[in-house]
């Protein structure tokens, strides 16, 4: 067995000013091996893309993270400071944010933003920085990336900057990719050419990609493994070819019920989630999702499930855990 | 037709470009027209355009249940204010942040013709349970409130006014899954409810399929195909739409993309010669041979029940 790229167990956010903190990823293990594509998946406020951003050790200073262990690529991060963040991370994870303008400096060439990973972190010149940024721009299909390079961030449109921002990612070999809803505001056809080229770095470079998305369809399309966050909690784990056949837990059915698809009915109304996720600075009793679950029992508004696994995937439900139980002893009975 | 408009051309102030170009469609009552489209299609300048808020060039003629209110032209824009209101996809930024909800909504009240301001204010009740929000919520700031509600309320300010018809701008974009069902439900409902005929544009092609009875596809500030929702995903005959159908990620993916597009579309002031479509067209002179007629010459729409504006549509 190869050692993960990235490995977190029970990272916990909070949050707030001391004494009225209030934690927003409640104990999640996330663990990405070498090569893996990941996606995680779910709605606004359900701890995404804290966890992403947490994992990658970008969290503001305000925020709060505690972890029982933080490992990229065997190099324990949980006792780090920043300087040894920086060295154990610095052009071996490469992120990509929903919107580059907020990454990108807007008054520096692009050429020379790529340029710093290089300069900082392989001893790279000036010039052989630069060239690097030309080829790289080049691999991510930027059209005279040798004029490009000199350009500034505004004069890129949003699909090149997201593209530019790969680039960048990829100035040094990363071992993992971090993209967070990095085609949320683009245009479809521009989602499917950026996600081809992800797909296309992590089979020639072997990149391991971690990717947030609220889009279940998209996340389906390119990942191996899929994560389903609701309220600061994983709910659910399984392969991304079992989501529609296999997934167990209901918000996950909920969620993919609820995305109009090309065949549904368009004489019926379309199944709604009812409620809203609860609000993370009230305590929750039982399992988050139980106020809004079309299968809640009188034990979920008491006990909070725990990811339980169950074939290849895991589940955090305890009507779903006991359905499957049940189903195991009847074939073993017959 | 309860909205017709025909020959539209609209470009923006102090610009050269018209950035949609002789367009031409119809909207029957209670009915309900996509447009979909990459942005910079034109898609929401058509909208815009049907409104007012652009400059329309040549013979544009725009019609709400047979009276025409081109936009410019004999003094018709009180009219067109009040038969026809906008919901845009951030609600947030068309509703005052430091004026209750309630308040609001009475405030488009006092549009329609003949209401008092006291009248106006007892319509706020009726109005927010017809989008299915709770009287007390009148009272509240629109911080207050979540993305969903919000939009529940831009569209009670919105019929508050008594309108035929509504263009719906991106009103899903920024809401999240589940909420985005209960809202296209709603609208759904209402159309039922008060026979309303909607203008309904949006990047996300399901979404449009499940809302609207008929979808025009544009691309270059023209209509590039115009059919039945299920009959144009069904069998899209211009590559553009089968390349936009292709790009749309699904759960249930099985063949590989066979139409990804490369490279993006070029502003209004570039535009390609002949189909504006060429340079980027999957089975274009770019990529085919004895396609040069998609160079020289411009495509029209064609075609009674699926018009199509190709030189070599799809089978």
């Amino acid at each position: 067995m190869t050692e993960p790229v990235l490995e977190v167990r029970d990272l916990r956010v909070a949050f707030g000013p001391p004494g009225r903190e209030v934690e927003v990823v409640h104990g999640v293990d996330l663990c990405i091996d070498a090569g893996e594509i990941v996606g995680m998946v779910g709605e606004s406020g359900s701890g995404k893309s804290v966890t992403a951003t947490a994992a990658s050790a970008l969290l503001p200073g305000a925020a709060r993270m505690s972890t029982a262990a933080w490992r990229f690529e065997g190099t324990d991060l949980a006792s780090a400071d920043r300087r040894q963040l920086g060295d154990a991370l610095g052009g071996k994870l490469a992120v990509v944010f929903q919107d580059p303008m907020s990454s990108l400096n807007p008054a520096r060439r692009v050429g020379a933003q790529m340029s710093d990973v290089v300069r900082v972190h392989g001893g790279r010149s000036r010039r052989e920085a630069l060239a690097d940024a030309v080829d790289r721009l080049r691999r991510v299909r930027i059209a005279s990336p040798e004029r490009r390079v000199h350009e500034h961030p505004h004069q890129f449109s949003g699909g090149m900057r997201q593209r530019a921002m790969i680039a960048m990612g990829l100035m040094a070999t990363p071992s993992l990719l971090v993209a967070d809803e990095p085609t949320t505001a683009l245009d479809v056809t521009v989602q499917a050419e950026i996600m081809e080229l992800i797909r296309e770095l992590n089979e020639t470079m072997g990149t391991a990609v971690l990717l947030v998305s609220h889009n279940i369809a998209l996340i389906a399309e390119v990942c191996s493994r899929v994560l389903v966050m609701y309220a600061g909690r994983i709910v659910e784990e399984l392969p991304a070819s079992e989501l529609t056949s296999a997934a167990r837990h209901p918000y996950t059915r909920a969620l993919m019920d609820a995305v109009p698809r090309f065949d549904t009915s368009r004489s019926e109304p379309l199944a709604t989630i009812p409620g809203a996720p609860p609000d993370p600075a009230e305590p929750v009793a039982g399992c988050p999702f139980a106020p809004r679950c079309p299968w809640v029992e009188d034990r979920c508004r008491v006990v909070e499930p725990q990811l339980v696994r169950i074939g290849s995937g895991s589940v955090a439900c305890h009507v779903a855990v006991d359905a499957h139980e049940a189903a195991e002893k009847e074939a073993v009975d017959r | 037709m309860m909205l017709a408009v025909e020959h539209l051309t609209a470009r923006y102030p102090g610009t050269e470009v018209d950035v949609v170009s002789d367009v031409s469609f119809g909207v029957p009552v209670g009915g309900t027209l996509g447009l979909v489209g990459e942005s910079g299609s034109g898609k929401s300048t058509l909208a815009r355009a049907v409104v007012g808020l652009l400059e329309l060039r040549g013979p544009s003629r725009v019609e709400v249940d047979g009276m025409d209110v081109t936009p410019g032209g004999p003094a018709e824009r009180k009219h067109l204010r009040r038969r026809v209101q906008m919901v845009f996809q951030d609600p947030a930024a068309s509703l005052h942040p430091r004026m209750r909800v309630g308040a609001a909504i009475a405030e488009a009240a006092g549009v329609a013709p003949g209401r008092s301001r006291a009248d106006a204010a007892q319509q706020v009740p009726r109005l927010l349970d017809l989008v299915g929000l709770s009287k007390g919520l009148g009272e509240r700031y629109p911080f207050e409130l979540s993305g969903g509600q919000r939009q529940r309320v831009a569209i009670a300010r919105a019929l508050a006014a008594e309108p035929r018809i509504l263009l719906l701008d991106e009103v899903t974009a920024s809401l999240d899954v589940s909420v985005q069902a209960t809202v296209l439900n709603l609208l759904k409902d209402l159309q039922t409810e008060l026979g309303l005929t909607y203008l309904a544009i949006s990047h996300d092609l399901a979404v449009m399929r499940y809302l609207c009875d008929e979808i025009a596809v544009m691309e270059s500030g023209t209509i590039k195909e115009r059919a039945a929702g299920d009959v144009l995903f069904e069998s899209p005959r211009h590559p553009y739409t089968a390349a936009l159908m292709d790009a749309v990620p699904r759960l249930d993916r099985t063949e590989e993309r066979s139409f990804l597009l490369v490279g993006e579309p070029r502003d209004a002031a570039h535009r390609a010669r002949g189909c504006s479509f060429h340079p980027r067209c999957p089975v274009g002179p770019e990529v085919r041979e004895g396609r040069s007629r998609c160079v020289d010459e411009v495509p029209e729409l064609l075609g009674d029940s699926h018009p199509v504006a190709c030189h070599f549509p799809l089978a």
